[in-house]
């Protein structure tokens, strides 16, 4: 029995822009009837990536292949795609949009329109067919965007920060909904910040740094793979809260942004340090502490742990 | 190709589906209706009126019906000329070297062009009682108008002008709507949704159709306002459109502006893909529009007696569509408007194919392209 192709697969990718941004090797695989988080701090080359797998941006370097075939405009339409920003029409109707995209697919007019309000109807949008996006909260206009993508029941989903701009009930809503997809054979890649969805939902991951892969496999992995963990700590006693972080075998590193004279700081410990040993070296230098608030072992501090080695290595 | 055409629906459907579209397509015809009132309302009378001159010497009937001719040249109107005992129109009695208007009248210019002519007969004639020799004098010719070679002779420099005019405002108009669409979806990103299921081509003339098909309604529904106040005989204002008026003359004309609309179309998807936002590329634009302000002027130039001097300009292909519309009938030989639109096509495949490019983000140099 043969293995089926991978749903996409990008090897050695590079695509510099004027001025030197871009990526240099990117490696991902995305699994028939799986999810792939794209994880990487802003400016680690996501977007990108998926301009070029999605063939709005010409690569340098490297290959694509989806479901086996070399990338072409054949082939990319079986992907659906959700931008990062998003460019709906103010005065389109919900349920003209989504048909548009189905029917730009090649779905035909009538089966595309009883696709659209069957999607609005299984986001908890059935009633606002009419409703013009400009008169749709937020929310709501971000969800018809996921369901331009859903459209013509693509084979593969590419999205790009899903979640943003979505309130908790419709980020429920909508991890339901990949799901769900995810249950129908369907493949996913996205890009998200949310680790806890990320880690909730993905089967693998993928995590990129100044434009390379520096992790690819599966989610568990990467959270053993992040072996420091550690603690955000708000305090506004910087040498204090250095040198106890020092005492424990620590790194602290403040972050942007101050509240009333506090400095929000990051600090990872090695493995064997606890959380309650950190505490305690703070306490008895005394520092005044606004906030705490632990990194748990798991995605972010694998994140934080190749972002950190690759900056080195650099 | 259906691709192409749900673009050009949802592009058309984003402008007409609005109140203000057809509140302003109407405003147009209303506008015309009103202008051609005015203009009716400030009518003169017939520029060409029946004179008949009584003389008792044939030579000086000669002079005055020159002078009359010339006036008439001068002010473009026209004079026919009756037999002397004709009781109709005006009646010009020669006597003592004075002109008498017995009956109608005459303008200023005439009356002054007449002083001047009856003066020197007078003044050849007391030469001639003193013994002298005047220089003979011819009958003044009618003198050619101040403003002459229209590029259509015969026809009103107004008349050939307002196809040209028509052209250019529905142009502009159309290329701004084009420029808007493009890069409205460019700075919010929604091209790159529609790239992901479209080529570029396909969006580049769907838009260049939706938009197109937008300005032709506009184009249509003025001139069909134009042929309704024809029809009610309003005034002046269809009757500049008269060079449109055969339907072989429209569909030229209609086929001159497409082929200028996807010429200049295809430069502005070129531009509006390029910037990044509506004031980059209102700057990157400017050059495009001044170009056409200019286009305008050479235009208006030509109509005004600068044809024969800037009639090179019809091979270029920016210039080609507006000096074709002005162009007399049957100034071209085939073989020369076959040339003329393959070049206008050529331009315009062009730009297309670099406006398909300009659509992909970053693009690589063809030369460089390599399959990924």
């Amino acid at each position: 029995m043969t293995q089926a192709a991978p749903a996409l697969q990008a090897s050695h990718l590079a695509k510099r822009y004027a001025g030197g941004k871009g990526v240099g090797d990117v490696n991902l695989t995305v699994e028939q009837g799986t999810i792939t988080g794209f994880i990487g701090v802003n400016g680690a080359g996501k977007s990108t990536t998926l301009r070029c797998i999605l063939g709005l941006s010409e690569p340098d370097a490297g290959t694509i292949e989806i479901f086996g075939e070399r990338a072409t405009f054949r082939t990319r339409r079986s992907i659906g795609f959700l931008p990062e920003e998003r460019g709906l029409a103010p005065r389109e109707r919900a349920r003209d949009v989504i048909a548009f995209h189905a029917r730009l697919r090649g779905i035909p007019r009538a089966h595309a329109y009883e696709r659209a309000d069957a999607l609005l109807a299984r986001l908890g949008l059935g009633g606002r067919e009419h409703t013009r996006i400009g008169e749709l909260s937020k929310g709501n206009a971000q969800r018809v965007q996921i369901l331009c993508a859903l459209a013509h029941d693509p084979a593969l989903l590419i999205l790009d920060e899903p979640f943003s701009g979505l309130d908790p009930i419709a980020q429920a809503e909508v991890r339901a909904l990949f799901a769900e997809y995810r249950g129908k054979g369907g493949s996913i890649l996205f890009s998200t910040h949310a680790m806890a969805f990320a880690e909730e939902l993905c089967d693998n991951v993928v995590i990129l740094s100044q434009g390379r892969t520096v992790f690819e496999g599966p989610v568990s992995e990467a959270a053993i793979a992040g072996g420091r963990h550690g603690a955000y700590v708000v305090s506004p006693d910087d040498e204090a809260v250095l040198a106890a972080a020092h005492s424990v075998g620590g790194e602290a590193e403040a972050m942007t942004g101050s509240t009333m004279g506090a400095v929000r700081w990051r600090i990872l410990l090695p493995a064997n340090v606890t959380h309650p040993v950190l505490m305690r070296a703070l306490a008895m230098r005394q520092v005044q502490i606004f906030e705490f608030r632990p990194i748990e072992q798991g995605l972010e501090a694998a994140l934080w742990d190749h972002v950190l080695e690759e900056r080195s290595v650099a | 190709m259906w691709r192409v055409l749900l673009i050009a629906e949802r592009e058309f459907k984003a402008y007409a589906t609005t109140g203000s579209f057809w509140v302003s397509l109407l405003m147009g015809p209303m506008l015309m209706g009103l202008a051609a009132l005015a203009m009716g309302a400030m009518r003169v009378e017939p520029a060409s009126h029946v004179v008949s001159i009584r003389t008792e010497r044939a030579e000086v009937a000669d002079i005055v019906k020159g002078s009359l001719q010339e006036a008439a040249a001068l002010s473009g109107q026209a004079v026919e000329f009756a037999p002397p005992d004709t009781t109709a129109g005006t009646q010009i009695t020669i006597r003592n070297g004075r002109a008498e208007v017995t009956d109608g009248r005459v303008n200023k210019l005439e009356a002054a062009l007449l002083r001047r002519d009856l003066y020197s007969i007078q003044l050849a004639d007391q030469l001639a009682a003193a013994g002298l020799e005047p220089e003979p004098r011819s009958v003044p010719k009618a003198a050619k108008p101040a403003v002459t070679t229209s590029a259509k002779p015969g026809t009103n420099p107004v008349a050939q002008f307002a196809p040209v005019f028509l052209l250019w405002l529905t142009l502009i108009g159309a290329l701004g709507m084009l420029l808007q669409s493009v890069v409205r979806e460019r700075a919010n990103r929604a091209l790159e949704h529609l790239l992901a299921g479209a080529r570029p081509a396909e969006i580049v003339f769907g838009k260049l159709l939706g938009v197109g098909a937008v300005s032709l309604l506009v184009l249509a529904t003025w001139m069909i306002g134009s042929a309704a106040l024809a029809a009610t005989s309003l005034g002046s204002a269809p009757s500049m459109l008269a060079g449109l008026a055969s339907p072989a003359a429209a569909a030229y004309a209609g086929a001159i502006y497409v082929m200028a609309f996807l010429l200049y179309g295809s430069a502005l998807v070129c531009i509006g893909a390029f910037a990044s936002d509506l004031p980059t590329a209102q700057n990157l634009s400017r050059p495009v529009f001044g170009l056409l302000l200019i286009i305008f002027f050479l235009a208006m130039g030509s109509v005004l007696g600068l044809g024969e001097q800037l009639a090179w300009l019809i091979w270029l292909p920016p210039f080609t569509p507006f000096m074709l519309l002005l162009s007399p009938e049957g100034a071209l030989s085939p073989w020369q408007h076959a040339a003329l639109w393959t070049l206008m096509g050529a331009s315009t495949v062009a730009i297309t194919a670099a406006a398909s490019r300009t659509l992909i983000i970053s693009p690589r140099p063809l030369w460089a392209r390599k399959a990924a």
